[in-house]
């Protein structure tokens, strides 16, 4: 059970986070963006082991969202 | 004018305050609670509870919403709670110091805490009250009458 | 046998219990299995997969035969390990796995054709013609214990903590840990899963700092919150543990497992280690013992599980047991497989260079042939318990879940933990007690960041000899079991690594060596050794496999803990939950929420209920309780613009006071959610999410303000639970609404469909929106939620004149069919997007950049035959189709599916059957027959378009 660091109510047990996976940047407009670019931030991510940036919501405590930089391998936080 | 008669929450340890607000805009330190009556609580960086016990809270300006209706509040008391809260929740005890609040999960469910006096208040939406209510109930059975043989 | 004195038992304590029926006596402070040896039983079950006799091996956790199903004062387990469960009075134990009984076993034939039952003889033995025709059969046999049919009540307590230290392991040295910890402030948590504290104290005597082992144990016991029978069984995330903790007793309603999840800042590993067999031939007959078990139970129980006694080892501890044995008037002989004996008391014969080569004996050990390990010659030697001992494994096993590496030590034979302080006692390979005192304490210490406290004293022991490994006698001959649970042989380590599994994972799976429920624990080291001798590689490089939890089995319910029966998962419940209830609604859960389905009267079917409510709420009245759909009201200055860009509608050039129908995409163009939007004021805006929805819709618009759009001024209320809304739907609606006495003018001028007006009722603030999902003219009328219970029952005393009914949710899905409203995960899947519904408007007309908007122009979502949402009308107007039911086409002599039906039903105004479905190139296709294919038969269906009824939408505006 993981414990994770929310930036505004400190550290708290995994069951009240949400993931939000690795995050993206937004191809805008739309209009500019082609099919395989599009489809690259949609599906695409790069799933490494060791450090991984992430998306996690305090889904059941404040829902807010932060990011941190967590060892997919030994599970560690790295930087909140 | 038809009397409309307003409906009370049957279940032990509830209290029902006069008032709650919710209320974006105002900034206030994470998981504190302010105030005694009303008492404003921290929800998010922009977001407060604003909680009338006695009388309705008098909240003005910004974005305000009333949810009087929408949370029901049990306040739990006597030698037990520690334990009591230890079965609920995974939250640190030590983070429920006079003058701060958490929002976590209790039995399961999304929850307001925080210390009133001597005792410790859950708020939870009132769609999933009688949940908690039934949860409670239960777990008051581990404590009462254990047997030793 | 039982001795006349000793033991740590309570001999004026009788405890009666019963074996396989048969009556026996033990004493309070037995296990199951002290017990049953000493009332002299020896075969206590029948292996895995040959149903071979198996006796008692271990004392503990080790132990992997004497798995029993233990019935006590109305609780069943099945599948208990005799060793680990406290003996009481009452106990009725059986054997498992057996038929009629361990003892006799008809099922042991099976052995006869262990020539044909290798490891994987799935794939071997029973693969032609079919392997399915063997499987049933195959399954039926397997497992040990029974289950019960009996429902388990009982709720669970689950109990969360934190901590500085934890410790795990109860003996020397994690109690001399929680002495230096205790003393030095920081809060303990002593964890040990025997139900008295002491570990190795309990079983050889010793004296530290001049008391009894054992006493000093007791004494050192309220340093810290001991928690006794708790076997700590997982190491997870960042110093978190699970524990289960077993109870004779609990509180009515109440089972005896309590599951702890405790969060420790930091962790003593006391684990100890275990003892391991000698692999040789025939080393699996009961009356064959870990030498350490013989003396645990010698001292704990008083028990003597033989009186002439081979003891076999390569290394010196266990000769503590040929003593013992001795001392207790056993007659004993050690066979010392090094050619230098181990410390030798007066009396006691050895003979150096000595290995067993093989046993016999019909109902359990009678005798042992004894040799070198060449097997050159060999020595038939009569005995009824053979005590082995082929060295220790250190259990690693939590320390190894927490992260722990560990090195092969070739001088002790052991995978040892590098763990620093964190480790203590014979888990470090340490031999002697004061050993484990001074790096308990040493630990201790550490945790609690130093202190001036002595360790504790005793007499220092003598450096033991070095062991011999010897990991396999005489390779060639006879069956020699590896893992005992589940029946692997060293012939089957050699078959593996021969057919290419090499890896030590491999080699477990393929064999499955160390998966049963012992988990390994005395074949795990020995296995390992195998193969890398069979594949030419040392151990330290075939390594061990990966350590999982649980340490020893955890029941299911003790992790359920309170989630059974209604606290199962939260439900919520509407507001006017008691009135639906009074009403006779058949309450379903919907998406999480209790709904009533309908309201069926008395002798009334559920399809009959449905019908008069939707042909009711379609001639003349229908109350509908709709207070779980989700409420979120949006301000803030730049509220419009945010919203513009969530939603695939347009929401920004909405009037205040109007309502739009709108799609919530994902960023694949797939539609998630749809509802009703309304405009409040410029800056304030209401939505509706389905009921399901409401949350999703708010952490989606919550997720995109945070990280997309974090400077634009908007705010979010979720205040669902605060209003109750009703829906009053019917030709008749206005005429109700015109009696209702609220302050909003409900004319059709002042508020025509997808309008909305607040005002009062009665006093309570109110909102009224005209909005419909039946097809029907319809008003909402949202209360705060405490008067829920009152508006209804004065809107049904209202519309009792008026004909009115109330309907559920079923009837509501019917009404909504014949009008081909979607619902979403109904009608919709993960792949539909707005254009297969027919909804283009948005996405031709919509500058700004909405979520899925780029996702709506990829070549997939432009193709030309998507599946398409249409209706269908049966040919047999008295054939519902089943939902999910295939229309096909032929090509090329197959079926080829062109989608499916997603809604069907019978439609109560027009008394037919009609339905809904997603078909390719479907809008295309009207007037087409179709072919609906549903097991094995086929029947008809005309494509039209997606409603029934009133297809100008006449009866909205009533």
């Amino acid at each position: 059970m993981l414990l994770l660091p929310c930036p505004h109510c400190g550290l708290r047990d995994e069951p009240e986070f949400s993931f939000g996976g690795e995050p993206a940047i937004r191809p805008v407009p739309a209009s500019a963006v082609d099919d395989a670019t599009w489809a690259d931030y949609v599906y695409l991510r790069s799933n490494e082991k060791g450090p991984h940036r992430e998306v996690w919501c305090h889904s059941g405590g404040c829902g807010q969202w932060f990011v941190l930089t967590r060892d997919t391998a030994t599970h560690a936080v790295i930087t909140p | 004018m038809v009397e409309l008669t307003r409906a009370r929450f049957d279940a032990p340890n509830v209290v029902t305050p006069a008032s709650l607000h919710l209320v974006s805009g105002p900034v206030q330190a994470p998981n504190t609670a302010e105030g005694d009556d009303p008492v404003t609580l921290w929800l998010a960086p922009d977001r407060v509870l604003v909680v009338g016990w006695a009388q309705p809270a008098a909240v003005t300006g910004g974005f305000v919403s009333d949810i009087t209706d929408g949370q029901i509040v049990f306040q739990l008391s006597g030698p037990n709670v520690a334990d009591v809260l230890a079965m609920g929740t995974t939250l640190d005890p030590a983070l429920l110091a006079p003058g701060r609040c958490a929002q976590t999960l209790f039995a399961g469910v999304r929850a307001l805490v925080y210390r009133r006096g001597d005792a410790v208040c859950v708020h939870v939406d009132r769609p999933l009250a009688r949940f908690v209510a039934d949860w409670l109930a239960q777990t008051a059975t581990a404590f009462a009458g254990a047997t030793t043989r | 046998m039982r001795l006349p004195t000793g033991g740590r038992i309570d001999r004026s304590k009788p405890l009666r219990f019963t074996w396989d029926g048969r009556a026996m006596t033990g004493y309070a402070g037995d296990s199951i299995a002290s017990a049953l040896l000493a009332n002299g039983v020896r075969i206590v079950a029948r292996s895995f997969k040959y149903h071979r006799p198996r006796g008692i091996w271990g004392a503990g956790v080790d132990e992997p035969n004497a798995v029993v199903d233990v019935v006590w004062q109305g609780q069943h387990d099945p599948n208990a390990r005799a060793t680990l469960v406290p003996l009481r009075d009452g106990m009725a134990v059986r054997g498992v796995n057996a038929f009629p009984n361990v003892a006799f076993d008809v099922f042991g034939a099976i052995d006869l054709f262990h020539r044909f039952l290798p490891a994987g003889f799935y794939y071997k033995t029973f693969k032609w013609p079919n392997w399915q025709r063997f499987e049933p059969r195959i399954r039926a046999m397997a497992g040990l214990g029974r289950v019960g049919t009996l429902r388990d009540t009982r709720a669970y307590e689950t109990r969360h903590a934190k901590c500085d230290l934890l410790i795990i392991g109860g003996g020397p040295a994690g109690l001399a840990a929680l002495r230096a910890a205790g003393a030095g402030g920081v809060s303990v948590i002593l964890a040990d899963d025997q139900p008295e504290l002491g570990g190795s104290l309990l079983t050889d005597p010793a004296e530290i700092d001049g008391v009894d082992g054992a006493a000093w144990a007791a004494s050192v016991a309220g340093q810290g919150r001991v928690l006794s029978r708790t076997t700590v069984f997982g190491a997870y995330d960042d110093g978190s543990y699970g524990l289960l903790q077993l109870r004779d007793h609990a509180p009515e309603g109440w089972g005896t497992a309590r599951l702890w999840v405790v969060r420790a800042a930091k962790v003593i590993f006391a684990t100890g280690s275990i003892e391991r067999p000698l692999v040789f031939p025939d080393n699996d007959r009961p009356g064959i013992m870990s030498a350490n078990a013989v003396r645990r139970f010698l001292h704990g129980q008083a028990v003597l599980p033989g009186r002439t006694v081979i003891v076999a080892t390569n290394n010196d501890s266990a000769y503590a047991t040929a003593h013992a044995l001795a001392a207790a008037g056993a007659s004993v002989l050690v066979a010392d497989a090094r050619g230098e004996p181990g410390p030798v008391a007066a009396g006691l014969r050895v003979l150096p260079a000595t290995v067993p080569l093989a046993t016999g004996g019909r109902r359990g050990l009678a005798w042992v042939d004894l040799g070198p390990q060449d097997g050159a010659r060999r020595e038939r030697v009569p005995a009824d318990l053979l005590a082995v001992s082929g060295g220790w494994s250190p259990a690693v096993h939590l320390f190894s879940q927490g992260g722990g590496t560990l090195r092969w030590d070739e001088a002790l034979a052991a995978f040892l933990p590098d763990g620093g302080e964190t480790v203590a006692g014979s888990i470090t390979g340490a031999a002697d007690l004061a050993t484990c005192l001074a790096q308990g304490h040493a630990a201790g210490l550490a945790a609690a960041g130093g202190g001036d406290l002595t360790a504790p004293r005793t007499a220092p022991a003598p450096a033991p000899g070095k062991i011999l490994p010897v990991w396999q006698i005489h390779p060639s001959a006879g069956r020699q079991w590896v893992d005992l649970q589940n029946d692997v042989t060293a012939k089957d380590v050699g078959l593996a690594a021969l057919e290419g599994y090499r890896s030590v994972e491999h080699l477990k799976r393929y064999t499955t060596l160390g998966m049963a429920t012992d988990q390994g624990k005395t074949s795990n080291v020995n296995g390992l050794a195998l193969l890398a001798a069979a594949t030419g590689r040392g151990i330290a490089e075939v390594g061990t496999t990966k350590f999982r939890p649980p340490f020893t089995p955890v029941p299911l319910a003790a992790l359920a803990g309170s989630r059974h029966g209604r606290l199962v998962a939260p439900l919520r419940e509407l507001p006017a939950h008691d009135d639906h209830l009074a009403l006779g609604a058949d309450m379903r859960d919907y998406g999480g929420w209790a709904r009533p389905g309908c309201y069926q009267h008395i002798g009334e079917t559920v399809i009959a209920a449905i019908a008069r409510e939707a042909e009711n709420a379609r001639l003349r009245l229908g109350l509908f309780d709709g207070s779980s759909l989700g409420k979120i009201e949006v301000q803030g200055a730049d509220a419009a613009a945010f919203l513009n860009l969530m939603y695939y509608n347009e929401v920004a050039n909405l009037r205040p006071g109007r309502l739009r129908y709108c799609l919530l995409l994902r960023e694949t163009g797939v539609v998630f959610d749809d509802g009703v939007v309304a405009r409040l004021a410029a800056d304030r805006y209401l939505l509706s999410p389905s009921s399901s929805h409401t949350a999703g819709v708010l952490a989606m618009l919550q997720a995109w303000h945070q990280t997309e759009y974090p400077t634009m001024q908007v705010a979010f209320h979720d205040v669902t639970a605060a209003w109750a809304t009703f829906a009053v739907s019917g030709p008749r609606a206005r005429a109700l609404m015109e009696q209702l006495g609220s302050t909003v003018d409900v004319s059709e001028a002042a508020l025509p469909h997808m309008a909305m007006a607040e005002g009062t009722l009665h006093g309570l603030p109110c909102r009224m929106a005209r909005v419909s999902f039946t097809g029907d003219t319809s008003y909402e009328i949202s209360v705060p939620s405490s008067y829920a219970t009152a508006v209804w029952r004065h809107l049904l005393d209202l519309g009792a004149p008026l004909g009115m009914m109330p309907y559920g949710i079923e009837t509501l899905s019917v009404l909504r069919a014949e009008k081909g409203y979607i619902l979403i995960g109904t009608d919709t899947d993960g792949m539909t997007l707005p254009v297969d519904l027919g909804l283009e408007g948005p996405l031709r007309t919509k500058r700004v950049d909405f979520v899925g908007k780029r996702s709506l122009l990829t070549p997939d979502a432009t193709r030309a035959d998507r599946r398409q949402f249409v209706g269908l009308l049966p040919d047999d107007p008295d054939n519902v189709p089943a939902v999910g039911s295939h229309t096909v086409t032929g090509q090329c002599g197959a079926r080829r599916s062109l989608g499916w039906i997603t809604s069907a039903c019978m439609s109560p105004l027009l008394k037919r059957s009609i339905a809904l479905g997603m078909i390719e190139g479907g809008r295309a296709r009207t007037g087409e027959t179709v072919e609906i294919f549903h097991l094995g038969g086929i029947t008809r269906a005309t494509i039209c378009a997606p409603v029934f009824v009133d297809p100008a939408g006449e009866r909205l505006h009533g």
